[in-house]
């Protein structure tokens, strides 16, 4: 065996390996409205994504809830349009995860879903969570009020 | 105020809560996720099921020669390999069909993932200290792609014959042996690099242990009777098991009958005594539909390839719309209607290769 060492060995960065965020992302995505499996497999993509760039996206985590959801909606979007009519009598695919408040999240409309699990389910600030949406400052801390607002309301006798 | 913000407080305390009950199953590694395509979206999958098809069902059916005269290793499975918990479900990695040669090393643990596309098929394995080898394997010679250069390379023996090595940068750079086997396809095999002599020597042992995966070819015959002029049929005589409809797909498009499966119809007319039919879309104008009929059994559909019901005006006619034509496999009856006897030549031959 010929062996020629590497000129240069790089170093291996421990970007992608913290499990931790990606507990959260998982759970950001399951609470977006994703099944267990869908939110596993469009993460999975996300992170191709990001390995297949030249560089590590600078807010790592946005940009990985950011392409993740975009992922697990495109295929949502696909499967609805092509699922058997046999199978839309009675049966749409519903996520299997339980409980009131998650129900309740995943009612709001997708912006407001995604401005308030940004900041409160992965732990953004209004700043980060603007840049990895694309829309300003302020329109996340709105958003985030309005969906406070309606989860208040809608759990007001919960809570 | 507060009070507001406390309750905002205790529903994010609770979102949080009830999402720290899923079970969040284990994670793939990523930075080890090979190129082809790891744990793709299901639609992706399904997308490319005609070609993953065409291979895998042209590959079953072909005769493949016995094992070469691959050395046995001293460290040598038997049989097929398991499926890891945690991979892709195993109805897709069967619906890959198998490679025309498969490691047999102790050293691999399980099948992560299998993908067909093309004339090449690849697998990710995982090995025993839990890092993912992806194997590549193509038919025709390797396609000419811009890549990057390598940050080293050399030659290494596999069996007498001189396979090529080389390491790929990346965040986490790539061993990669390459190399061919004798009248054999094209092979890759890939791993995340951490030592550089250990795992080459990892790689050569793997790809000496590569042996070729033999598949008896069913034989076909067609019947002695055609039965009337206006009928033709074939059945393809030494199938004993079911088939399945995807499977019928695959030999048309392995025989270059470009085809899939069709949404349900709205209400099914079902013929033959048939329990089931799927509908077949075939991308041939001159083909005026074509069906799969399904039976319980293969005796079932054996007995209604009779066409005691066509035959026997008291049961009933059925018209056509032109020259319909009657296959029988397994335990289903593909009934397809043309006038071009050609092109019902070429999907006979196809479907009773």
């Amino acid at each position: 065996v010929n062996v020629v060492t590497s000129p240069e060995p790089r170093s291996q960065p421990t970007t992608f390996d913290d499990e931790e965020r990606y507990r959260r992302l998982f759970r950001a995505l399951v609470a977006v409205g994703a099944s267990r499996e869908g939110a596993g497999d469009a993460l999975q993509d996300a992170y191709e994504k990001a390995l297949r760039r030249a560089e590590v996206p600078e807010h790592l985590e946005g940009w990985l809830f950011v392409v993740a959801q975009r992922q697990w909606r495109r295929h949502h979007l696909r499967q609805r349009l092509f699922r058997p009519l046999s199978a839309a009598r009675g049966q749409a695919s519903r996520p299997s995860e339980s409980g009131v408040v998650l129900a309740e999240v995943r009612k709001l409309p997708i912006r407001q879903r995604q401005v308030f699990i940004a900041r409160h389910v992965l732990g953004l600030s209004n700043a980060e969570t603007a840049r990895a949406l694309g829309i300003a400052d302020g329109t996340v801390s709105a958003t985030n009020n309005h969906a406070l607002r309606s989860l208040r309301t809608r759990l007001g006798g919960e809570q | 105020m507060n009070r507001q913000s406390d309750v905002d407080q205790r529903i994010v305390d609770r979102l949080n809560a009830e999402l720290s009950l899923i079970a969040i199953p284990a994670r793939v590694a990523s930075r080890t996720a090979p190129k082809s395509g790891l744990r793709s979206a299901a639609f992706l999958t399904a997308a490319l099921a005609v070609l993953v098809l065409m291979i895998g069902g042209f590959r079953t059916l072909r005769e493949i020669p016995a094992p070469n005269d691959s050395p046995a290793t001293q460290s040598q499975r038997t049989g097929p390999i398991a499926r890891c918990s945690d991979g892709r479900p195993q109805a897709e990695i069967d619906f890959a069909g198998r490679m025309l040669w498969e490691p047999t090393a102790n050293e691999i643990s399980c099948v992560f993932n299998a993908t067909v596309s093309g004339p090449g098929a690849s697998r990710v394995y995982r090995l025993a200290d839990g890092r993912f080898l992806g194997m590549y394997e193509r038919v025709e010679s390797l396609p000419v792609k811009p890549t990057v250069a390598p940050n080293a390379t050399g030659s290494a023996d596999v069996n007498g014959a001189t396979w090529s090595w080389s390491i790929l940068p990346g965040r986490g750079q790539t061993l990669l042996l390459q190399g061919s086997l004798a009248g054999a396809p094209v092979i890759d095999l890939s791993i995340e690099l951490t030592d550089q002599a250990a795992d080459l020597r990892l790689l050569r042992t793997i790809a000496t242990s590569l042996h070729q995966v033999v598949v008896p070819s069913p034989k076909a015959t067609l019947p002695a009777s055609v039965g009337t002029p206006t009928l033709a049929a074939a059945t393809e005589g030494s199938r004993r098991g079911p088939v399945s409809t995807a499977e019928i797909v695959a030999r048309l498009n392995a025989a270059g009958v470009g085809s899939r499966i069709s949404s349900p119809a709205p209400s099914r007319l079902l013929l033959f005594n048939a329990t089931d039919e799927d509908l077949v879309t075939v991308d041939e104008s001159a083909i005026k539909g074509f069906v799969v009929y399904r039976y319980p059994s293969v005796a079932a559909a054996a007995s209604a390839f009779r066409l005691d019901a066509v035959q026997d005006p008291g049961r009933g006619t059925v018209s056509y719309v032109a020259k319909p034509y009657f296959v029988g496999i397994g335990d289903a009856l593909v009934v397809f209607a043309t006038n071009d006897e050609a092109l019902a030549r070429r999907v006979i031959a196809a479907l009773v290769p």
